[in-house]
């Protein structure tokens, strides 16, 4: 770089190199968040429109118990959802990257993304609904007929089939670039498998299960189709609140305080999460 | 530790293809070869990562068939060092020591003295990722010799290093060995390394051991072409028997005993003594005429290519003050007398 550039120079450098990203940051995040903040310090009008008076009452009002327990019931299903795909995952990650046929295996773990997700949410309601599938086969060894649907773990169920592949890629993603000679290196210096695991491989795959974590526990916890479907009703989210909010209800502005509500709570469970880990999960999450 | 007919194959292509080994305890024993010769998988396969085939390993008397890694007397120094990026210096020097479960005094009191031996004491709160080639070697001999193994293994250990540093480590990974007492085993393809570093050095070759002995044993006397050229260079005679020794491409020549068949000769370049022919033939047997062709300056010698009849030869004179007696330099062209020494013409086989 040239040393002697004029503040001039240097501006029109920061403009190019940064400008367009800045740019794109600017008009779809922030400017969206701004608006939203604004929206729900804002109040509804006689007609569903947004208007004044400007104040907090929104926020009051979320936090009022029917709506704090839609949100603890939106953390139980992101919490879950995320140990539930990390228990699948994280062995499923192992084995797709050493095995010999990966590219197939990776292609069929990404195969239900050419349906439609609202087809692949209906699909499980026809599965799991008292004449379905898997009642038909649990009633050829006598059992049932069972009510898995409307439930919290037809819910779960469905959203830990929907995101687990969000898991698995990061983490397989680690695992093909991890370093095997270190479970070599621990076994060697007495560690036994278990523990050769924990200390030489485990913390090789942490920025997987990191990335993996994030990218099933936001949607996870803000998703409403699949607990509309299979929670029919009795299943309401966070989610679902905000979706009525800008739909059927058209309280725009109360809507726009559950949605930063909901942001805030996942700024911060991150923002918590990662330090956590230390230094590094801030770099990671930055 | 010893090693009995010991075979390995991976998919049909076979690593080891009968190794017998003996290493005596205390020892600086070298394993050398070309890459692909099988003397990674020898060093893994005492090391347990991998099982021999058929064969037999044995250390300190006990069979270790079955016996997993971690429960051998035994510790290796990788040759990408595989410290933990994860852990600090510290933290890898005392990793064996938490698996043995020590108790925490005395796992501080161990890698205080471990990181003393090296020469690392201050680094300890350091990452792997801001040390330097050099400093991670330490640490990981460190990190293997903290456990104080029978038997260290060492899988070219220096490679990875610059030439300079590599000399420094040698001298210092000897100088520890002596100091421990400790038997190393090192798997090298450098020659020198092996020829400087070892008490006794198994030349390698395609899954075998081809020949096994001192340095100076194994350089000066190489049994096949295949040793002969590996360490060091060599000039090449195909011989007859002769009634002074043998009849070569150079005429008849003495050797220390005559040979009784078709042989081949191998004679080290720096074995060669060169004569300027203008002071006409000196009075000795084993001379040969030749001119030279081609001149190499190293700096401490100078590589005299020559050429006698149809033989090429290839001769090393030490760089000396030329004013000393019997230090000479030659020009291109120059017509020298060579002295083939009887003593070092070696019989080789293929």
């Amino acid at each position: 770089m040239n040393e002697a550039a004029t503040p001039a120079q240097r501006f029109l450098r920061v403009l190019v190199t940064v400008g367009p990203g800045g740019l794109w940051l600017f008009l779809f995040v922030l400017l969206p968040s701004l608006l939203v903040l604004l929206a729900s310090l804002l109040s509804r009008g006689p007609y569903g429109e947004l208007g004044l008076p400007l104040g907090l009452h929104n926020y009051a009002r979320a936090l009022q118990p029917v709506y704090l327990e839609a949100f603890t019931e939106s953390l139980l299903v992101g919490v879950w959802a995320t140990l539930l795909s990390a228990l699948l995952g994280y062995p499923l990650a192992f084995y797709i990257a050493r095995h010999p046929k990966r590219d197939l295996l990776l292609f069929l773990l990404l195969l239900p993304f050419l349906t439609n997700f609202l087809i692949r949410v209906y699909a499980w309601l026809v599965l799991l609904q008292r004449e379905g599938l898997v009642n038909a086969l649990l009633g050829a060894f006598g059992l049932g007929p069972f009510a898995f649907y409307p439930s919290f773990g037809a819910v779960l169920l469905t959203t830990v089939y929907t995101f687990l592949p969000f898991f698995v890629l990061p983490v397989y993603a680690s695992v093909e670039r991890l370093d095997w000679q270190l479970l070599e290196a621990a076994y060697d210096l007495g560690a036994r498998p278990f523990r050769a695991f924990l200390h030489a491989v485990l913390p090789q795959t942490y920025p997987g299960l990191f990335a993996g974590s994030v990218l099933v526990f936001i949607p996870a916890m803000g998703t409403f189709v699949v607990a509309d479907l299979l929670g029919a009703g009795r299943v309401v989210l966070i989610g679902n609140l905000i979706q009525q909010q800008f739909g059927v209800t058209r309280d725009w502005a109360f809507g726009a305080a559950l949605s930063v509500f909901l942001m805030g709570f996942v700024l911060l469970s991150l923002y918590l999460y990662a330090r956590l880990q230390g230094e590094r999960g801030l770099e990671e999450l930055v | 530790m010893r090693v009995a007919g010991v075979r390995k194959a991976f998919g049909g292509v076979v690593a080891l293809d009968g190794v017998d080994l003996e290493v005596k305890r205390g020892e600086f024993f070298s394993l050398l070869g070309p890459s692909g010769c099988g003397k990674t998988t020898l060093l893994r396969i005492l090391a347990g990562f991998d099982t021999p085939d058929t064969g037999r390993v044995e250390i300190a008397g006990k069979d270790m068939a079955g016996v997993p890694p971690y429960a051998r007397p035994v510790n290796t120094v990788f040759q990408n060092y595989a410290l933990f990026p994860h852990m600090t210096v510290e933290g890898n020097v005392a990793f064996g020591l938490r698996m043995k479960g020590l108790p925490q005094a005395e796992v501080k009191r161990k890698v205080a003295w471990a990181l003393e031996l090296v020469d690392l004491l201050g680094l300890e709160k350091r990452y792997p990722r801001e040390l330097s080639g050099g400093q991670k070697q330490r640490v990981a001999l460190a990190r293997a010799l903290v456990l104080e193994p029978l038997v260290l293994l060492l899988d070219e250990p220096l490679s990875a290093l610059d030439a300079r540093l590599r000399q420094e480590l040698r001298v210092e990974l000897m100088q520890l060995q002596r100091r421990l007492g400790t038997t190393f085993i090192f798997v090298t393809h450098d020659q020198e390394e092996a020829l400087v570093m070892s008490d006794r050095i198994a030349v390698m070759r395609a899954g075998r051991i081809v020949q096994e002995g001192l340095p100076d044993e194994v350089y000066e006397r190489p049994k096949s072409r295949f040793v002969a050229e590996f360490l060091g260079r060599s000039n090449f005679l195909a011989a007859k028997p002769h009634p002074l020794g043998a009849e070569t491409p150079l005429g008849p020549l003495r050797l220390r005993e005559p040979l009784q068949k078709e042989a081949l000769l191998a004679i080290r370049p720096e074995k060669i003594r060169l004569y300027p022919a203008q002071n006409g033939a000196p009075a000795r047997e084993n001379l040969v005429r030749a001119a030279v062709e081609e001149i190499v300056y190293t700096g401490a010698e100078n590589q005299y290519y020559l050429r006698a009849g149809e033989v090429r030869l290839l001769a090393y004179t030490l760089n000396q003050d030329l004013q000393e007696p019997g230090a000479e330099e030659f020009g291109y062209g120059e017509e020298v007398y060579c002295y083939l020494p009887p003593e070092n013409l070696v019989v080789v086989h293929e």
